[in-house]
């Protein structure tokens, strides 16, 4: 059985989680809230992860980020899929890349125009 | 030129009062000194904005970009951009701008120029001073604005929220973070930022430890580093070298009041205030973190609304006071705001910080030594302001916050 | 072409003679290893113009300093420098010593000199530390911008015909005939003359050129920088009583309004630091002088090298390499003799001091902040980039830093852009401007942001685009 430690980020409260891990259930203790057992539970199985950055343009880079949270494990190959784009201009709510790495997200620019 | 409200800084602060006041029927000459409104809004292109005020989480450049859209439906806004306020007097300002020097007659104003960064003069960090030493928010104005890496191999100095920001968005953008070293045995920053800033990419937060010098003659080239004891004293035993390009520095924020330097401040390094955000000069208001330093935009907004509406009724001359009843704090806590509030009927709501962290205990609000308010915390920590409501009917002289 | 004089060197002395040489005449080339001139002692020391109590009687140093400080007032009044001369008290409770000074100030032919006792110090000095009882009062002291004097010096020669090369690295130095052949890594330069005002550099050079070396030390002083929002009511420079190592911690406004506390003095290498040890020495020591000390009003710390040799002031002709004037050792009060050093190099290679006619007058470059409200607006009205205001704290617009970048030296350094405008000296110290100047210095020099510097070659601001480093 695999046991992670983790510390709740649902409120200041910062419980000290420990989340086991076997092939049929997952159990969260050290939490005194059930938000505190949904947080374990989803750090240990898909922690997700929204994905801010800037896209480069001839006119300077522009802000963007993710329409929904990506897979933590994904974060670094949204990145790169950002690095990828060289755009002329675009436009505050542009979304540039669309279903980035069939994650469901799409990246949108951020920046004022 | 004259106005009903001066607004001075165009960041969330100064947009929602701006708004506010607008929407009072107030004449409003809002004055940012960049040149599009935002702040520092502008440059935060993390997500974490926007979750209290707009009910959806958003970045800083979007929650900037509604903001600056409600402002410019509003008719009763004017907007001056690229404009300094140099001078500050009741009832009349000097603006540094396109068109020269102007003098602006106010009937009341909204001082919401934010704060700034210490800097490594301000903590007296040794050593040399190469270039590579940048506060987290010039490195993240270098990095997100204009797009260039500030260093390869980072070290961060203070574990503030803003470095913690830093410390994701160097390690996304291409930099090693090393690590984050915090003078202090707990850190201020979100255990949301804790984790996802540094944990998810194994950046170590060493804890009361600092940097003992920097190394560098054009660039940084490295950093002396260890541990300190209870009173901030480096021990030399623990003395390790990192080598490093660059130093960023998230070691607090204060209040930026430049403008008025003579007038005493609080606890917070802002103004003291009344239960209407006035000042001790007539006719200025503050808020924002030109008043004390907030943990989320949300609520420097909420409060920018509610002083603008105060500014907007004094310059209607409808704003009334009455008796003072003074705010004061046991020693658990930080600072309370406003510092003094008026007699009178309804319900007012405290703002505080606490000294340190306290688990499942009441703040009390105690009007000679009879409860008037309280509220339950599970937990509370100095990292996050807090707020008591209660009924002021019937208290008189002041009231003190308690931690029970 | 060949020049009458090469000086290698660019700091307040090295610009004070390149200035005087243009002017009587001479065809004159000055280089520096850095990017800009004063980046070495010239830029980091209190910025005092003395008025010559100090250097033992009949020295070079007092002779220097005396004539010097005469010289500051047409000097800068000329380069439009701003400069004032504020007072300075040597505070002690040793009236032996201040009466001693008191003489030898009169011996070196010092004006403006009295005595002052513990009440009439407290009207100039309201928060003078206790103990302080007696007083040497200098009426003629004054305070100046040391590197913005270097600068305009180097400008006001540029603008009549010097030449200032920066990021020379000397490599080579040969006779050919009577001319000196002067190799660095870009450029060859032909000189009949070459001055060795190199400061710290000054035996590397010498070496270089086969004249005399000698022994040198350097001599670290650290400093606390207060902004001019600090409430300590100080119009004067305060020193304490001279010790051996030198004047002491002091206490002055500097000429753009704030103050300075330092210098410490510890013998050491020539890295400009700032330590644990030095700085809590000038906190120690500064509460002797001065009451109102908050030390959570200083917004910087610096440190600055001077270079000693000796005693006094090493200003002669090489007998080893003719043609070759050496100045090794030009520490303290060398910003006060810079003037009269000029003139002094100028009649060892053997000119006369009579300027040439027909000079033109180096541009007015006062901050927009300083000029009246009338002027002001109309400056503003004739180009709006002087209503945008680029550094908040210390309000200094585009307008001044797109001068500071058009001035005849042509630099491509924040740190330059600081010394002559002050962008970034304030309570942020640049941390909301500097990407600002940044990006106005790329604009100006036609540059790449990788290529604007903080100071010196290699300080580059940024390493590249995001992702790509």
């Amino acid at each position: 059985m695999e046991k992670i430690e983790l510390t709740c980020i649902m409120c200041p409260l910062g419980c000290q989680l420990v989340v086991s891990k076997d092939k049929n259930a997952i159990t969260v203790t050290g939490n005194n809230c059930q938000r505190g057992e949904i947080f374990g539970k989803e750090e240990v199985t898909c922690p997700m992860r929204m994905v801010t950055s800037s896209v480069k343009t001839s006119k300077g880079v522009k802000a963007c980020r993710t329409t929904k949270p990506v897979p933590k494990s994904m974060v670094f190959d949204v990145m790169k899929e950002i690095e990828k784009l060289r755009l002329k201009s675009v436009k505050f709510g542009e979304v540039v890349i669309k279903n980035v790495l069939n994650t469901g997200a799409d990246i949108v620019i951020t920046a004022n125009d | 030129m004259v106005t009903d409200v001066l607004v001075i800084g165009g960041g969330p602060a100064g947009m929602s009062s701006a708004l506010s006041a607008g929407e009072n029927g107030s004449k409003v000459l809002l004055v940012e000194r960049d040149e599009t409104l935002g702040g520092i809004l502008n440059q935060c292109i993390h997500n974490g904005f926007g979750l209290h005020y707009f009910g959806e989480e958003l970045t800083g450049p979007e929650f900037a970009h509604r903001f600056r859209k409600m402002v410019e439906r509003e008719k009763n806004i004017t907007v001056l951009t690229s404009a300094l306020v140099t001078k500050l007097g009741e009832n009349t300002a000097t603006i540094l701008c396109k068109n020269g020097v102007k003098e602006v007659k106010f009937k009341a104003c909204v001082l919401s120029v934010g704060c700034k960064e210490k800097t490594a003069g301000n903590i007296s960090l040794n050593g040399t001073r190469p270039m590579g030493i940048l506060t987290a928010g010039t490195a993240q104005k270098m990095v997100n604005i204009d797009g260039k890496m500030v260093g390869k191999d980072v070290v961060i100095l203070g574990s503030g929220d803003i470095g913690l920001i830093m410390a994701r968005r160097l390690t996304l953008e291409g930099a090693k973070v090393h690590m984050v070293l915090e003078i202090n045995s707990t850190s201020s920053g979100l255990k949301r930022n804790i984790l996802q800033c540094l944990n998810d990419f194994n950046i170590p937060l060493l804890y009361n430890s600092t940097i003992f010098e920097v190394v560098g003659e054009n660039r940084v080239e490295g950093v002396f580093y260890g541990q300190v004891d209870e009173k901030f004293n480096k021990i030399e035993s623990t003395r390790k070298f990192l080598k490093c390009d660059a130093v960023i520095l998230s070691v607090g924020l204060t209040p930026d009041l430049q403008l008025l330097p003579n007038i005493e401040k609080s606890k917070t390094s802002g103004l003291v205030v009344n239960e209407h955000y006035e000042s001790e000069m007539p006719s200025i208001f503050t808020c924002g973190n030109a008043l004390h330093v907030h943990d989320l935009v949300d609520n420097v907004a909420l409060e920018g609304k509610e002083v603008g509406r105060y500014a907007s009724l004094y310059a209607q001359g409808k704003l009334e006071s009455g008796k003072t009843i003074k705010v004061l704090h046991s020693a658990d806590f930080a600072y309370a705001l406003p510092q003094t509030l008026f007699e009178g009927e309804g319900e007012v709501e405290l703002k505080f910080r606490l000294k340190n962290k306290i688990v499942r205990k009441w703040i009390k609000v105690k009007s000679e030594g009879v409860e008037v308010g309280k509220r339950f915390v599970l937990a509370g920590v100095p990292g996050e302001m807090m707020t008591v409501k209660f009924s002021k009917n019937g208290v008189k002289n002041s009231v003190t916050l308690e931690v029970e | 072409m060949v020049f009458d004089v090469l000086i290698v060197g660019g700091g307040v002395v090295g610009t004070a003679i390149f200035n005087k040489l243009v002017r009587i005449g001479k065809k004159v080339a000055l280089i520096d290893k850095a990017s800009d001139v004063a980046t070495g002692a010239s830029k980091a020391n209190s910025g005092l113009v003395h008025s010559g109590y100090d250097p033992a009687p009949n020295s070079l140093k007092a002779k220097m300093n005396v004539r010097g400080s005469a010289l500051f007032d047409a000097l800068t009044k000329r380069l439009k420098v701003p400069f004032k001369r504020i007072g300075a008290l040597v505070v002690g409770d040793d009236e032996k010593m201040i009466k001693n000074l008191y003489e030898r100030g009169l011996q070196n032919g010092v004006k403006g000199l009295s005595i002052l006792n513990r009440d009439e110090i407290l009207k100039k000095v309201p928060n003078i530390a206790d103990g302080n009882l007696v007083a040497l009062y200098s009426k003629t002291a004054g305070v100046v911008s040391p590197y913005y004097l270097a600068i305009s010096l180097a400008d006001e020669g540029i603008l009549n015909g010097g030449k200032v090369f920066l990021e020379e690295d000397l490599v080579n130095a040969e006779k050919e005939g009577e001319i000196f052949k002067i190799t660095t890594k870009k450029n060859v330069f032909h000189a009949k003359n070459v001055v060795n005002s190199a400061g710290a550099g000054y035996n590397d050079v010498a070496k270089i050129l086969g004249s005399e070396t000698y022994p040198l030390s350097f001599r670290r002083g650290e400093y606390f920088v207060f902004g001019d929002t600090a409430p300590l009511n100080l119009k004067h420079t305060i020193f304490p009583l001279p010790t051996r190592l030198g004047k002491g911690v002091l206490v002055t406004p500097t000429i753009d309004g704030n103050y300075l506390v330092g210098p410490t003095s510890e013998d050491g290498d020539n890295i400009t630091k700032t330590t644990y040890n030095g700085l809590n020495e000038i906190k120690a020591k500064a509460s002797m002088i001065l009451k109102n000390l908050n030390f959570k009003d200083a917004i910087r710390e610096f440190s600055g090298v001077r270079v000693i040799s000796g005693d006094d002031f090493i200003i002669e002709k090489s007998k080893k390499q003719a043609g070759v004037i050496n100045l090794a050792g030009i520490c303290s009060p060398g910003l006060s003799s810079a003037p009269a050093i000029a003139e002094y190099v100028t009649e060892l290679l053997g000119y006369p001091l009579k300027e040439k006619e027909g000079l033109k007058e180096l541009k007015d470059y006062t901050l927009l902040k300083n000029l009246p409200l009338k002027e002001q607006n109309a400056k503003i009205r004739e180009n709006a980039d002087y209503g945008e205001v680029v550094c908040k704290c210390e309000k200094i617009t585009k307008g001044d830093i797109v001068d500071a970048l058009n001035r005849p030296l042509k630099i491509r350094s924040v740190d330059g852009i600081k010394r002559r405008t002050n962008a970034g000296m304030g309570g942020c110290q640049g941390g909301f401007c500097f990407t600002k100047v940044v990006n106005l210095i790329l604009k100006e020099r036609k540059i790449s942001y990788e290529e604007v510097l903080k100071e010196n070659r290699g300080s580059f601001v940024a390493l590249g685009n995001i992702r790509e480093v």
